[in-house]
């Protein structure tokens, strides 16, 4: 009768163990509703100003890009809370403001933009600067102005508060006091 | 009796658990080398998600090397052959291991234009194109493409690891342009022990002389000794550079021939020791160059 008492007990602290060890990750619990965000009103664009000239037509592949290179490498990329943004392919004159297209997927609180600059190798080897805004309906949210190192390439981030109260209900209110 | 059956049981049933969480452990695949340079560019992509060994050991001629049972017992057990080809492992040692344990085998070179060489009458690829940090870019891409088929899973982890190792060698390649830039022009003349440093020459604007051809395997001919001493004297040449992994003597011959010092060592077919500072490829190249730089100058 001991015997068989301490042969449940082993069983039930060896199965609780494999139970946990097993069975634990999918008792995760279930998302957090205060962390889900929503998207944000308005239309955001990048309004990128770099101290360098690029052209598609000029520049040549990238012999330390990821994939094999055919083609000419941008010399912008933009990462938006982690997702890419389209491929950069419109032409840079240094110091002219070029606006992205509408930037799709703008979530309310604080999103964050990766971005990598690689000015054209016959323009490296000497620092260059790069500012971005972040537009909401054409109007600047914030701004920052980034630096490279010569001979090297930039990757920063850039984060910025999307504040649901500063969103296009404020446009509204604003409406209705002028009326 | 009772007793005895039920300890057995226990313990049988301890076993289980103990051999079902090893089960669940999947054993690393092995991808074999053939040398210390492809050893690593393996190693920076694989991370700790596959073992990665390496035939040569680091000092070890590839151009010479003639493989021992060990080698052949090593290549039965792997999952993947990473060679570098275009010539460099001597009588295709590499391939023929894998061919022999019928193993998959991955060139690394596979995309580079290789320099060509002439050497007695014979046109040669040259075999040593890991020493441009933009080749040393295509051996990372053909790793990581080779693991990401071998591993499939771990394919984002090699991914990002290649990344992150593609922006040190853009790094590597603008120190190396910065370090050159303060030998002037015409004293960018490299004397090393064979033809090496074709590629490292091209790209960076140097000179090369060397007294042996593309291998290490060749004799040296008085002739071709007389042309580097020549060479050395018409140039004006200040310092030239013994190699790691080829015998000294030539060149220590050669310098007190013509008058020139010993710039110091270089790091060519081989990387460096455990310990040492040669013992990675940014490691190698950085001394190399600091070498160089510092003995021409």
């Amino acid at each position: 009768m001991r015997l068989a008492l301490v042969a449940a007990i082993w069983a039930i602290l060896v199965g609780g163990v494999h139970g946990y060890l097993h069975l634990r990750t999918d008792a995760r619990p279930a998302p957090d509703a205060r962390f889900e965000r929503a998207e944000a009103a308005g239309r955001y664009e990048l309004e990128v100003t770099a101290s360098f000239s690029w052209r598609a037509e000029d520049a040549a592949p990238d012999p330390f890009a990821l994939k094999a290179a055919t083609s000419a490498a941008p010399p912008l990329a933009f990462k938006l809370d982690g997702q890419d943004l389209p491929v950069w392919s419109q032409p840079l004159e240094a110091g002219q403001p070029v606006r992205t297209a509408p930037l799709p997927g703008v979530k309310t609180g604080i999103v964050e933009f990766l971005v990598r600059a690689a000015p054209p190798p016959d323009e490296a080897q000497r620092r260059h600067a790069l500012r971005l805004r972040l537009l909401r309906d054409g109007e600047a949210l914030d701004e920052r102005t980034f630096w490279t190192e010569p001979g090297l390439g930039l990757t920063a981030t850039f984060a910025v508060r999307v504040d649901p109260a500063q969103g296009p209900w404020r446009a509204e209110g604003h409406e209705h006091d002028g009326h | 009796m009772i007793r005895m059956m039920l300890s057995i049981l226990l313990c049988v049933l301890a076993l289980g658990v103990g051999a079902e969480e090893a089960a669940q452990t999947p054993r690393k695949k092995l991808v074999v080398c053939s040398t210390t340079q492809v050893a690593d560019f393996a190693r920076q992509v694989a991370g700790d998600h596959l073992k990665v060994q390496c035939i040569l050991a680091p000092g070890a001629d590839p151009h010479l090397y003639e493989p021992k049972p060990g080698d052949a017992r090593m290549v039965q057990q792997c999952d993947l052959v990473l060679q570098n080809g275009l010539g460099l492992e001597g009588k295709n040692w590499m391939a023929t291991l894998a061919q022999d344990a019928a193993k998959p085998v991955v060139t690394l070179t596979d995309g580079i234009k290789p320099l060509k060489l002439e050497e007695a009458g014979a046109a040669h690829d040259d075999p040593h194109a890991w020493f441009t940090p933009a080749n040393a870019a295509v051996y990372v891409r053909n790793t990581l493409a080779a693991l990401s088929k071998l591993e499939p899973a771990h394919a984002a982890a090699f991914e990002a690891r290649a990344q992150l190792y593609l922006q040190q060698l853009r790094v590597l390649d603008g120190w190396i342009k910065e370090q050159v830039n303060l030998v002037p022009k015409e004293q960018r003349i490299l004397v090393t022990s064979h033809d090496a440093f074709n590629y490292f020459a091209q790209e960076y604007g140097f000179k090369n002389e060397a007294p042996a051809g593309w291998s290490t395997e060749g004799e040296i001919t008085p002739d071709a000794r007389q042309r580097v001493v020549r060479s050395i004297s018409g140039f004006n040449v200040k310092a030239i550079f013994v190699e790691t992994s080829v015998n000294p003597k030539v060149i220590e011959d050669i310098a007190r021939e013509a008058g020139v010092k010993k710039g110091g060592e270089l790091y060519s077919d081989s990387m460096g020791a455990a310990g040492t500072a040669g013992e990675t490829y940014i490691g190698m190249m950085r001394e190399n160059v600091l070498t160089i730089v510092n003995a021409l100058k």
